[in-house]
């Protein structure tokens, strides 16, 4: 029987600041052993238990894509204390990571259709790994137009900035960025918030449209109304819920929502899914 | 399955040639409460009925070490602590034994993971459990309400019968065939047989007599509305006197929610786990404070939903629950299950 709760040992590569408040950062992790990370393999939208030794592990979205050879990132808010002690970490730290776990963006079903990304604040990690992803030369042609909205409070707030410039810059995607209020003078994005961004520039749904959308839970609310408005169908919208987890995989009992856990069941669960739970959040 | 007879004389004997061969536990009274304890030569061990813990704790013990860690030259040791010792549990009551058979489906058959987990698996493999059928269920017992019975079979590898001056020894599997010695028993004759029906029958009557099944339709709370059944008053009415103490949850044998902790420092020591409740409101906390669960009435709500609804959901109409009544007895504040369980399934036919 496979030990699931075994780690593979990993080193920090490398640390970014990825806002101004310096409470988020990326880690770029490296496998000490290359037969493990042969054996990581993974789709965005998953996520893996980073392990700090001494001091716990915590669930964490991959922000990183499978297409991206040899690399793993997490982007971590400073919050708890795992966290804490992660952003006093430097490269070279050795860290665990076990997964991929959870099931991922459903990418099998989302072949052909046009993909709409909605992003706010924190939640983007693995809508970037999605986006690196649907953008990678082998995959692009499997999909059809593309579309990314990501807001933050202010332009200091925004993750991978150069990255997001760079799509922006691009003509086969169609990229929205907003931020709720202008603090900067030499902004040339949008303000506002994304459900008023959903609004104005996302175009009305077709059947061959999905939608994935992550975010905090009021943000999840407007824009699951402005998609509505829109006409898009709740089998049509995907989100990818969050809950404490120890274990990862089915076991510890904390992260149930209704019959389903967040992490052997989900993370990702369609809107019509999400729908059909108690109101447990 | 083959029936031996063995003279309560010679019980003794046979519990010292199980320990011989490896480590015995059975129910031992000490300071007036019943827990398992190590085989205790001369001392006559007390089955039929409950030890305060279920034997759960043989399986997901309270505290248990996971891994180990130190740091070397290029990396980091890391070795688990998988467990190693085979065990016999005897004098084990069905009840219990049947919630293993369920933590089974939770820790090694869930088809919706591609995991399993070895700590567990590793006990249910290397663990033989010899039960003593119900012969004086309690008056809190109910396992006939929720698909058990007093000298049912599931998750015991041998079953014993209590017949007055013999033991009925029914085996029922092949690893207790070969860990137990019976080539000196003398095979159960048809009366020792429909003397042991005739115990069986009895309890059962005095089970249904205590407590009508009738009551508890996990049918009816499995098909009832999901939203009727979250918005019931019972669990405020619940909620206002539970203590959120968690010994509900400790006690129950299919109560299996871990929480996983690391200590040490320098790089150096263990990762462990250990029993955490879903009565505890930091046990879904949300790092950024946020929680699901933040108050007694939702927490109430999930344990008695787990149990009977979403559980029995995902496998085939089984309670997460095996009767046996431990919550029911050691609740500081009286709160029944099978009480709750009757509000849950009569909202389907009042709505």
């Amino acid at each position: 029987m496979l030990n699931p709760y075994e780690k593979y040992p990993v080193t920090i590569r490398s640390v970014t600041n990825e806002t101004e408040d310096k409470n988020l950062k990326t880690f770029e992790l490296t496998f000490l052993s290359s037969e493990d990370a042969g054996a990581f393999t993974f789709l965005p939208g998953q996520f893996a238990m980073l392990w700090v030794p001494g001091f716990g592990e915590i669930p964490l979205g991959i922000a990183s894509s499978p297409t991206e050879t040899n690399k793993l990132l997490f982007s971590v808010n400073k919050i708890g204390k795992v966290t804490r002690r992660l952003h006093q970490l430097d490269p070279g730290a050795i860290l665990g990571v076990r997964g991929p776990f959870g099931n991922g963006f459903p990418w099998e079903t989302l072949k052909g259709k046009h993909i709409a990304i909605i992003g706010g604040g924190y939640a983007f990690t693995t809508l970037r790994a999605s986006i690196v992803y649907l953008l990678d030369e082998a995959n692009r042609n499997d999909f059809g137009d593309l579309w990314v909205l990501y807001g933050a409070k202010t332009a200091g707030m925004l993750m991978y900035r150069n990255e997001i410039d760079a799509w922006a810059a691009r003509d086969d995607l169609e990229m929205h960025i907003s931020v709720d209020r202008q603090d900067t003078p030499a902004w040339r994005h949008h303000v506002g918030l994304i459900p008023t961004i959903v609004t104005a520039h996302l175009p009305p749904a077709d059947e061959d449209a999905a939608v994935i959308l992550c975010g905090p839970p009021v943000m999840i609310k407007f824009t699951l109304q402005a998609l509505h408005e829109k006409g898009y169908g709740a089998d049509q919208v995907y989100l990818s819920l969050e809950n404490r987890m120890k274990c990862g995989i089915g076991f510890c009992g904390r992260c149930s929502v209704g019959k389903d856990c967040v992490c052997k069941d989900g993370p990702v669960f369609s809107s019509a899914e999400v729908n059909l739970m108690p109101n447990d959040f | 399955m083959n029936n031996y007879l063995l003279k309560k004389e010679d019980l003794p004997a046979f519990l010292k040639d199980l320990n011989l061969q490896c480590e015995l536990w059975a129910p031992y009274t000490e300071s007036g409460i019943r827990f398992f304890h190590p085989y205790r030569k001369g001392e006559q061990p007390e089955c039929g009925r409950s030890t305060r813990i279920s034997v759960k704790s043989f399986f997901l013990p309270r505290c248990e070490e996971m891994f180990q860690f130190s740091p070397e030259p290029d990396g980091m040791n890391i070795q688990a602590n998988l467990p190693e010792n085979r065990l016999v549990l005897f004098g084990v009551r069905p009840c219990d034994a049947r919630a293993m058979r369920l933590n089974a489906r939770v820790f090694l058959d869930d088809p919706a993971t591609p995991h399993q987990d070895p700590y567990f698996g590793k006990r249910r493999q290397t663990t033989l459990l010899v039960g003593w059928g119900c012969d004086r269920p309690g008056a809190a017992c109910f396992c006939h309400a929720v698909g058990g019975s007093p000298f049912g079979e599931e998750g015991l590898d041998a079953l014993i019968t209590d017949l007055g001056d013999n033991l009925l020894l029914t085996v029922g599997t092949p690893e207790a065939e070969k860990r137990i010695k019976t080539d000196q028993l003398r095979t159960a004759s048809e009366e020792d047989m429909a003397a042991a029906e005739r115990i069986n029958q009895a309890s059962r009557e005095t089970l249904s007599a205590n407590f009508n099944p009738e009551n508890m339709k996990i049918e009816s709370i499995v098909s009832g509305d999901i939203e009727t059944l979250f918005d019931l008053p019972v669990w405020e009415e619940t909620a206002s006197r539970c203590l959120n103490c968690g010994v509900c949850t400790y006690l129950c044998p299919t109560c299996t929610c871990f929480d996983v902790l690391d200590t040490g420092e320098n790089q150096s020591g263990y990762q462990f786990r250990c029993w955490d409740s879903c009565m505890f409101g930091l046990f879904t906390q949300h790092a950024s404070g946020h929680n699901p669960r933040p108050g007694k009435p939702e927490r109430i709500r999930q344990r008695f939903m787990h149990k009977l609804r979403y559980f029995p959901e995902r496998n085939g109409g089984h309670a997460g629950c095996v009767g046996c009544g431990r919550c029911v007895l050691f609740c500081p504040v009286n709160i029944d299950i099978r009480e709750i369980a009757e509000s849950m399934a009569e909202s389907k036919t009042n709505r």
